[in-house]
């Protein structure tokens, strides 16, 4: 009885140090990566990123994050090291503080720029707007991102349409709008909207640097036509409302001051005189 | 209840002559005046930070006072036997437990007041304007501390020694601001027993999640007359039923 | 003679919480208290004189039984503010100052204003506390006898008619003793009844007026002290200093030599006759010095014993 106890306490030894021995080897492994991974690691509170944990102390947890961040910024930035995991860290701020504007706007901005996580920008700006509906920042950034980015000016004009909708937008971002328009090509859409804004304006200033926009954007959309115009029908149209007729101009615009349009055939360029 | 109002004037004069108040109050002023300098980090956000400590700093040494004054309040007169002298003056039993929980309380109203003052001040030497709403925080947060006294006070009435009771406080809290998880685990939950079970468990924990609106009011979030009205009508009743329980062990206990 | 504090068969039991296994306690406790005297309750340690005490003071309830101060049954609130209690070993809140202890529990009692300020000023003289600096002083810093004496303090502040104490004298000084028995007469003088506990006999024998005894949660004997103790007449102790050993002999003679420290003798004599022939002989030949004579009373202590004595055979 006794040999069989001792047999059986042997074998349950050596069973147990050879599952200590694998289960080490695969810890180590693991560590083998330790290095790699540990800088990333440690910034990342990924326990902390539901705020009832802390009970009331969400806030001020996520004050120490956020400065935690701009250090973590400074000397990854400083090194040159990656900045892949940025987004992880703004991520979990605004889990904590779900209306910190700041860790939306400049957090995708850092996230954008040095973390180069274009997807990581776009969604902590679109939590930014779940969260913070009335700000104006998110989808102007979201608009701005996309047209420095990613050159989808479309997406960009639509996000900015939403901007200068939200309660205390500057009247600047309206001037995106038509700029957007500018890039796509649609130049008479731009100036249209340029008009209005001439309309609307309050001062000489803006409404000098309406008008100013006003001839360029014009200027760009007649000389379009008329060179699609003599690609396509070998000849130069007889006035600008023959392109209107014609399909190849949307429109001729009145221009605010009173000034026509003049076509310099030898220049192959529109010009503006009173 | 003017011999509650006695026994609540000698828990406050105990706990404000005590040091460890003192220290923790010097303590929170001197983060307060240090955020004063960290403000430029906030990027845009100034004040934040000043508005986020005024708010938060209470509740941390309201939970502290909880912890190791709340849970001895009953358990030390009955160890060291001062509750002899009180049972033998004209006094109920009622009377006794309402009076330490007010005299706590108190203690909460002052520190909440001392840091709301100074909070303000330093937000106007910021030039940042003052809102009604950090007042209506603070008043929630002495609310979730009244709450949790009642709490504390209902386990030290049969819990056998203050480390225990401080254990199921400090359980209480962090389970109390867990409730609205704990709702979506009762609807998540795929087994009907657990689901039941889960559900009661939410309603008797204290939801104190209702009582933290810091980020609603340091970033201007409008909170409605029928959530102030509905939060304040759960504290009462939670603390009044508290009270009633923890009184009912308490009459029934001989020291 | 009037009654003023009354208990009529009084027991308690404590039940232990798990095996239901009954406790000391106390079996139909009565006694009464008459009004202007000083009552001790005297028993060893685990007799159940606290127990009592606290049923008295309506910190327990006692299972059955009525107590009555001047026919003020237990359970009305009025009968507290007829009393004042000293508990044992008594401790007070840390950090209060003496007086603001002893203005919060004057105002449990419905003192308050100029008439509290006055009262704490006469309270604190009469126990003795005012020849200390107290003025800022915690309580935490006290020494034991200031505590005692301010726990006295609280419990006459409202002129209760009947001042019970429990262990009034234990863990005092030789001097702290004496000043908190001051105390105790000084309230008698004052036509107040003091009923207090103790296990040291000495102080009930000094102070007190009528005793009642108890061991095992019983009592076994009430009376008046001095019919209590039986003198043993004649009978004395006397300590010499003795120049030679030689001497001896001559001191058998007279009495009995119960011990010898050096040239120390203590003589047992048995009659008063011996006693003056031996301090004769001592004096007139030169043989040494008359260090103290004692005369022996046969004390509360050995009455104590004897009842002991008589109640354990009874058991057996």
């Amino acid at each position: 009885m006794k040999k069989l106890f001792n047999i059986m306490f042997g074998i349950i030894i050596v069973l147990l140090m050879s599952m200590v021995y694998f289960s080490n080897s695969q810890l180590m492994d693991i560590y083998s990566y330790r290095d790699k991974f540990v800088q990333d690691a440690k910034y990342i509170p990924r326990e902390m990123t539901n705020p009832h944990w802390l009970g009331d102390f969400n806030i001020i947890y996520a004050d120490f994050i956020w400065f935690e961040s701009l250090q973590y910024y400074g000397d990854r930035k400083e090194k040159k090291a990656s900045l892949e995991y940025l987004s992880n860290i703004f991520n979990s701020i605004t889990n904590l503080d779900p209306y910190f504007e700041q860790a939306y706007s400049f957090g995708a901005t850092l996230v954008g720029t040095d973390g180069h996580n274009w997807k990581g920008c776009e969604q902590l700006l679109k939590k930014g707007m779940i969260n913070l509906p009335d700000d104006w920042r998110m989808p102007f950034f979201l608009g701005f991102f996309n047209y420095m980015w990613y050159k989808n000016y479309r997406a960009a004009e639509l996000w900015f349409k939403i901007a200068v909708k939200k309660p205390g937008c500057p009247e600047r971002i309206y001037h995106f709008i038509p700029f957007m328009h500018f890039r796509m090509g649609d130049y008479y859409t731009g100036m249209l909207m340029w008009i209005e804004i001439y309309n609307n304006a309050k001062n000489e200033q803006e409404k000098k640097g309406a008008l100013q926009n006003i001839k360029v954007y014009a200027k760009k959309h007649l000389t379009k036509a008329i060179r699609s115009f003599i690609r396509d029908k070998g000849h130069i149209p007889e006035n600008l409302y023959v392109l209107v007729k014609t399909g190849y101009a949307k429109g001729i615009p009145n221009l605010p001051d009173g000034s026509k349009f003049y076509y310099n055939v030898v220049k192959d360029s529109v010009l503006i005189h009173k | 209840m003017r011999r509650s109002y006695y026994i609540a004037k000698a828990v406050f004069l105990e706990s404000l002559k005590n040091y460890t108040l003192v220290s923790m109050i010097v303590f929170g002023v001197v983060v307060l005046v240090a955020s004063l300098f960290l403000n430029n980090a906030m990027l845009g956000e100034y004040g934040k930070l000043v508005v986020d400590l005024e708010l938060t700093l209470p509740i941390l040494i309201g939970l502290i006072i909880i912890i190791f004054n709340g849970t001895r309040l009953v358990y030390d007169e009955i160890e060291k036997k001062t509750i002899y002298i009180y049972a033998s003056k004209p006094i109920k039993r009622w009377e006794f437990m309402l009076g330490k929980f007010l005299g706590l309380t108190a203690v909460f109203l002052v520190v909440t007041t001392i840091f709301a003052i100074l909070g303000f001040l330093f937000l106007m030497l910021l030039h940042i304007p003052v809102k009604g709403q950090y007042v209506l925080s603070l008043f929630f947060s002495i609310m979730e501390l009244m709450i949790l006294l009642s709490v504390t006070m209902f386990f030290s009435s049969f819990s056998a020694t203050p480390i225990l009771t401080g254990v199921f406080a400090f359980v209480i809290y962090f389970a109390g601001h867990l409730a609205p998880d704990i709702y979506q685990y009762s609807l998540m939950a795929k087994n009907q027993f657990v689901r039941v079970l889960v559900r009661i468990i939410y309603y008797i924990l204290p939801n104190l999640s209702y009582y933290n609106i810091t980020k609603e009011v340091t970033h201007n979030i409008s909170i409605s007359i029928n959530q102030i009205y509905y939060v304040i009508s759960y504290a009462l009743l939670y603390i009044v039923l508290m009270m009633v329980f923890s009184i009912l062990i308490f009459e029934k206990k001989e020291f | 003679m009037t009654e003023i504090l009354k208990a009529e068969h009084l027991s308690k039991i404590y039940k232990s919480p798990f095996f239901r296994i009954n406790h000391r306690g106390i079996r139909d406790v009565s006694f009464s208290v008459n009004e202007g005297e000083i009552f001790g309750f005297l028993g060893p340690n685990g007799a159940g004189k606290t127990t009592t005490l606290k049923i008295i003071v309506g910190i327990h309830r006692a299972d059955s039984g009525r107590v009555f101060v001047k026919n003020i049954p237990i359970n009305d609130i009025e009968y507290k503010k007829h009393i004042g209690f000293l508990p044992e070993n008594p401790y007070f809140h840390n950090y209060l100052s003496a007086e603001e202890f002893l203005s919060i529990t004057g105002a449990l009692y419905g003192l308050n204003g100029k008439k509290l300020r006055e009262r704490i000023k006469e309270v604190l003289e009469k126990v003795g506390l005012t020849k200390y600096e107290l003025r800022g002083k915690r309580i935490k810093n006290f020494s034991k006898g200031m505590i005692q004496r301010l726990g006295i303090a609280q419990a006459i502040i409202h002129e209760p008619e009947i001042v019970i104490l429990d262990e009034p004298l234990s863990g005092l000084d030789p001097i702290g003793r004496k000043e908190v028995r001051d105390v105790i007469l000084d309230l008698k003088k004052e036509g107040k009844t003091v009923f207090f506990s103790s296990h040291i006999l000495q102080d009930v024998e000094m102070i007190c007026d009528r005793v009642a005894i108890i061991a095992d949660g019983k009592i076994i004997k009430t009376g008046i002290l001095e019919e209590m103790l039986v003198k043993k007449d004649g009978a004395y102790e006397v300590k010499l200093a003795l120049k030679e050993s030689s001497s001896f002999d001559v001191i058998k003679k007279f009495g009995e030599i119960s011990d010898i420290e050096g040239n120390t003798v203590f003589v047992y004599v048995d009659n008063e006759e011996s006693k003056d022939k031996l301090l004769e002989t001592i004096v007139k030949d030169g043989f040494g010095k008359i260090l103290k004579v004692n005369p022996l009373h046969k004390s509360l202590e050995d009455e104590f014993m004897r009842l002991f004595n008589i109640e354990e055979k009874n058991e057996a």
